[in-house]
C-alpha cells in the first residue's frame, strides 16, 4: 500500500538512497578488512566458467602496493560466502567453490602445475598449507621484495563448482614468513560460474555442378547438344587434327571429403544403334580411343594426324584438378577449338569395368578431397582420322556426374 | 517504467530465441555420397548408389531416402515439386539391387512413394561400419540443378518416429555434351603413264606410243593407276574402250588370257610384273587390293572392255597398279595409224 501511494519520482529517490547505502556498506566492509595493504588492481581469470568444467586454468593477476613488500608465501583461497578477508570462509570444494585437489588425496601439487610471472626465485605449491579450496605457494629460499610488482599466479587443472550461475569468491593473501602468519597484503575477488548458451546453425550440404558451353553459364548452358569436332562444317580429314574446347564444367561444394566428376560415354561412333559403339579397340564404327584401354587405368598419348584417335584432356586448375590420364598440366593449356598442332597428351579410357563405359563412368576430375568454392575447367576433345576411316556421322553423348562425399 | 518493460521484453525474447535454437543433436551419418549412372534431367532407368557410415545402434529397422528440392535437412518440409520419378506404391518399378554393410532390407511397400524410398527389415542392431544401397529404375527429376536427399535411419520399421542418425546429400542434374563430326566418303583414283610414288599430282602424261608395229616384234608399254578409298566395301576397277583400230581395221583384242605371240595380231594387258616381254610391275603401296584373276597372271594378257581388272572389298590406303600393254601384229595387218583410248573406271562401294 505504501508503495502504491508513492509517486514515480519518490520511487526513484528511494532507489538512489538504497544505492548510496549499499555503496557505503561496501566501503565500510573494505576498510575493516585488516591493516595490510590491498593489492590493486587484481583479477582472477577462468579459462571456462561452465559449471563442473574440468581441467580449467585459473590465473590471479594483481599489483602489489608500492611499498617494501618482503614476500615469502601467498594464499589463494576460494570462499562461497564472501571475498572479505576478515570474514569467515565457507566453502565446499567442487560444490559451491572450485576444487583444486582433483584426486582427493589431500595433496594439490600432484594435481596442479604452477606457473608464475612477476616473481623471482623458486615458488612451489605448498602441500602442507594447500587444501582443496586453497592454493598456498611458498618461495624456496628467502623472501623477495615485490614492491609495486605485477604478479600472475596460475594453476591449470581446476574443477569448477557444480552450481550454475552462482557467485564465489577468491581471497589473495601475501605473507612475509613461512608460517603464513605475518600478512602484508591482501585482496578479494568475486567470480561466478555461468550457464553456457548453445548457439547452433545449420549449413546445408551443397553441390552445384553443371556443364555449359564456353561463354555460357550454369543457367544458360548454350549449345551443349550440338558440339562439333572438325572444320567449320564439322568434317574430319586425315591431314589435320581437330579439337573442340567449348565444354566447361563448373563445380562448387562444401562436401567435407570433396567431390569428384565422372564421365560416362563412348568414343565417337557412327553406329546409330549403339551396338558397336562399346568396342574398346579399333572398330569400323568407332574412332579409336586414345591411350591404353586395359584395366588398371588408361594412358595418354599425343595427337598424330592421319592416325585414328579420339581423346580428351582437361584445362584445369589446382582445386578442380583433372585426374589421370586427362591431367596434362603442361600441354593441355591455352587450347582453342579448330585445327590443332600442339603436343598435349590426350586419353579416352573406355574400359568397361572402370572406364567411361563402366556403370558409373570414369573419374576425370576431383577437388582433392576438400570443399571448394566455384571453379571451372574446360574439356578439350581431340579427333583424328585415318585415310581409311570409314565415312559417316560420328558422334557421342557424354554424361558428366558430380558426386560429393559429405 | 516503460524502459523497464522494454528491457523485460528484450530479455524474454532473447530467452525464447535461445530456447528455440537449442535442439537435440542427432547422430550424423558421415561419408555420405550418391553416385548416379546418369545426371541427365528426366533420364529413366538410372541407378542410384548411396554410401555412408552408420553408427552402432541397438536397433535399426528402416532407412529413409527422401528426395527434396529445397534443402537436405531431415524433418523439415520437403519440396518435391520437381517431379521425382519412382513409385513403389503403384507400379513397383523401383528395385534395390545391392546392399552392403547392414543388409536384409527391402523396399517398404506403403511408406515409400514418389519421392521417398523407405527400406525396412526386422529389428536388428547395427555396428559402426560403411554401408551401401543401390537402386535401379529411377527416373531423374525433371528439373536441372541441385537437388537433395535426406537420409535417416530409424528404429521403427517404417521410418517413423525419432531418427537414430541422419544426414543430407546434395547432387546435381545437368546438361550433357553431344560431340559430332563427319568423315566424308573418299575415293582417290588417278591414271598416268607414270607417277612418282603414290602421288596423283605427279602424273607424267597419258599418251603411249608403241612406235612401229612389226610382225617379228612385240610392242609393249605400261601405265599406272593409283587408288585409295575409305569405302567400307572397297573398290572395283574396270577397263573400258576399244582395241587398237585404224579406220575399219583393228588389231584383235585378246578375249581370253593368253601369252604374247609374235606374228599374231593381238592386244592385251595385265596388272603384273612380266618377263615376256619384260614389262609391268607388281601392285605396290600401303593399301590393299589385287588384280582380277584374268589380269593377274604374269606373261598372260587379256583385254575385254568392261572387265573388272582389280578389286578390294574393304577400305584401302593408296594402292598402285601397273598395267602392262602388249601389242603384236600379223604380217598381213593392214597398214595405218592404230590408236585406242582406254578408260578405267573405279567404283567405291560404301
Amino acid at each position: 500500500m505504501l508503495v502504491k501511494k508513492m509517486s514515480g519520482k519518490s520511487l526513484i529517490w528511494l532507489q538512489i538512497a538504497a544505492l548510496v547505502l549499499t555503496s557505503i556498506s561496501v566501503f565500510w566492509a573494505s576498510t575493516e578488512q585488516s591493516a595490510a595493504g590491498m593489492v590493486t588492481p587484481r583479477k582472477m581469470d577462468m579459462e571456462s566458467s561452465a559449471s563442473g568444467a574440468t581441467g580449467v586454468t585459473y590465473s590471479w593477476t594483481f599489483t602489489v602496493p608500492s611499498v617494501p613488500s618482503s614476500t615469502r608465501t601467498m594464499e589463494f583461497l576460494f570462499c562461497a560466502n564472501s571475498p572479505i578477508i576478515s570474514m569467515s570462509c565457507t566453502a565446499t570444494a567442487g560444490t559451491d567453490v572450485p576444487d583444486i585437489d582433483i584426486d582427493n588425496d589431500n595433496a594439490e601439487a600432484d594435481d596442479q602445475t604452477l606457473s608464475t610471472s612477476g616473481l623471482t626465485g623458486t615458488w612451489t605449491i605448498d602441500d602442507t598449507q594447500s587444501t582443496a579450496t586453497k592454493l598456498a605457494i611458498t618461495r624456496a629460499t628467502a623472501a623477495e621484495d615485490l614492491n609495486g610488482a605485477t604478479v600472475t599466479v596460475s594453476i591449470n587443472n581446476v574443477t569448477n563448482q557444480a552450481t550454475t550461475n552462482t557467485s564465489f569468491y577468491s581471497r589473495i593473501r601475501m605473507y612475509s614468513d613461512t608460517g603464513y602468519s605475518t600478512e602484508i597484503h591482501n585482496g578479494g575477488i568475486a567470480a561466478s560460474t555461468a550457464a553456457q548458451i548453445t548457439l547452433s546453425g545449420k549449413v546445408q550440404e551443397t553441390l552445384v555442378f553443371c556443364i555449359y558451353i564456353s561463354g555460357g553459364s550454369c543457367g544458360t548452358p548454350g549449345a551443349v547438344s550440338t558440339q562439333q569436332i572438325g572444320d567449320s562444317d564439322g568434317v574430319l580429314d586425315s591431314s589435320t587434327s581437330y579439337v573442340n574446347a567449348e565444354g566447361v564444367m563448373s563445380m562448387r561444394t562444401n562436401a567435407s571429403s570433396g567431390a569428384v566428376v565422372n564421365m560416362i560415354g563412348t568414343t565417337l561412333c557412327r553406329d546409330s544403334s549403339g551396338t558397336n559403339c562399346t568396342n574398346t579397340g579399333a572398330h569400323a564404327d568407332t574412332i579409336t580411343p586414345m591411350g591404353s584401354q586395359l584395366a588398371g587405368g588408361g594412358s595418354a598419348t599425343t595427337s598424330t594426324a592421319g592416325t585414328e584417335q579420339f581423346g580428351m584432356c582437361i584445362m584445369d586448375n589446382t582445386t578442380l584438378d583433372a585426374t589421370a590420364p586427362y591431367d596434362d598440366d603442361t600441354g593441355c593449356t591455352g587450347i582453342t577449338s579448330g585445327s590443332y598442332t600442339g603436343s598435349a597428351n590426350f586419353s579416352f579410357y573406355t574400359n568397361a569395368s572402370e572406364g567411361t563405359q563402366a556403370l558409373y563412368g570414369d573419374e576425370i576430375a576431383s577437388t582433392g578431397g576438400a570443399p571448394m568454392d566455384t571453379q571451372t575447367a574446360t574439356l578439350v576433345f581431340l579427333a583424328n582420322v585415318e585415310f581409311t576411316t570409314q565415312p559417316g556421322l560420328y558422334d557421342t553423348v557424354l554424361t558428366f556426374v558430380g558426386t560429393g562425399t559429405f | 517504467m516503460r524502459s523497464l518493460l522494454q528491457l523485460y521484453l528484450v530479455v524474454i525474447s532473447f530467452l525464447l530465441v535461445c530456447s528455440a535454437n537449442i535442439y537435440a543433436q542427432i547422430t550424423p551419418l558421415p561419408n555420405r555420397s550418391l553416385q548416379m549412372t546418369s545426371s541427365v534431367v528426366s533420364a529413366s532407368g538410372v541407378r542410384y548408389s548411396f554410401n555412408f557410415n552408420v553408427p552402432a545402434a541397438p536397433n535399426v529397422q528402416s532407412i529413409e531416402f527422401e528426395f527434396c528440392d529445397n534443402n537436405p535437412f531431415p524433418g523439415q518440409f520437403c519440396d518435391e515439386s520437381s517431379n521425382y520419378g519412382f513409385d513403389t506404391r503403384h507400379d513397383n518399378d523401383l528395385t534395390i539391387i545391392n546392399q552392403t554393410g547392414e543388409t536384409g532390407f527391402s523396399i517398404h511397400p506403403t511408406s515409400s512413394n514418389e519421392n521417398r524410398i523407405v527400406l525396412t527389415r526386422s529389428a536388428s542392431p547395427t555396428v559402426s561400419q560403411p554401408v551401401g544401397y543401390e537402386f535401379e529404375n529411377i527416373i531423374n527429376s525433371s528439373v536441372a540443378g541441385t537437388h537433395y536427399v535426406r537420409v535417416g535411419i530409424y528404429s521403427s520399421n517404417d521410418a517413423t518416429g525419432t531418427r537414430v542418425a541422419e544426414g543430407g546429400i546434395a547432387y546435381s542434374l545437368n546438361e550433357r555434351i553431344t560431340l559430332s563430326s563427319e568423315v566424308p566418303p573418299y575415293l582417290i583414283f588417278c591414271t598416268s603413264t607414270r607417277f612418282s610414288g603414290n602421288d596423283c599430282n605427279s602424273g607424267e602424261g597419258n599418251y603411249i606410243n608403241f612406235g612401229i608395229l612389226k610382225s617379228d616384234n612385240t610392242s609393249y608399254s605400261q601405265s599406272e593407276m593409283i587408288v585409295g578409298t575409305n569405302a567400307e566395301s572397297g573398290y572395283t576397277i574396270s577397263v573400258h574402250g576399244t582395241t587398237l583400230t585404224s579406220g575399219n581395221n583393228t588389231i584383235a583384242n585378246l578375249s581370253s588370257r593368253q601369252t604374247s605371240l609374235k606374228g599374231i595380231s593381238q592386244y592385251g594387258m595385265n596388272l603384273r610384273a612380266n618377263s615376256s616381254p619384260t614389262v609391268g610391275a607388281e601392285p605396290s603401296g600401303p593399301g590393299a587390293g589385287s588384280p582380277s584373276a584374268e589380269y593377274s597372271v604374269a606373261n598372260q594378257y587379256k583385254f575385254v572392255p568392261g572387265d573388272t581388272i582389280a578389286t578390294h572389298n574393304y577400305t584401302s590406303d593408296y594402292r598402285k597398279f601397273t598395267a602392262s600393254h602388249v601389242v603384236n601384229v600379223a604380217a598381213g595387218q593392214a597398214p595405218g595409224r592404230y590408236a585406242a583410248t582406254i578408260t578405267y573406271i573405279c567404283l567405291a562401294t560404301y
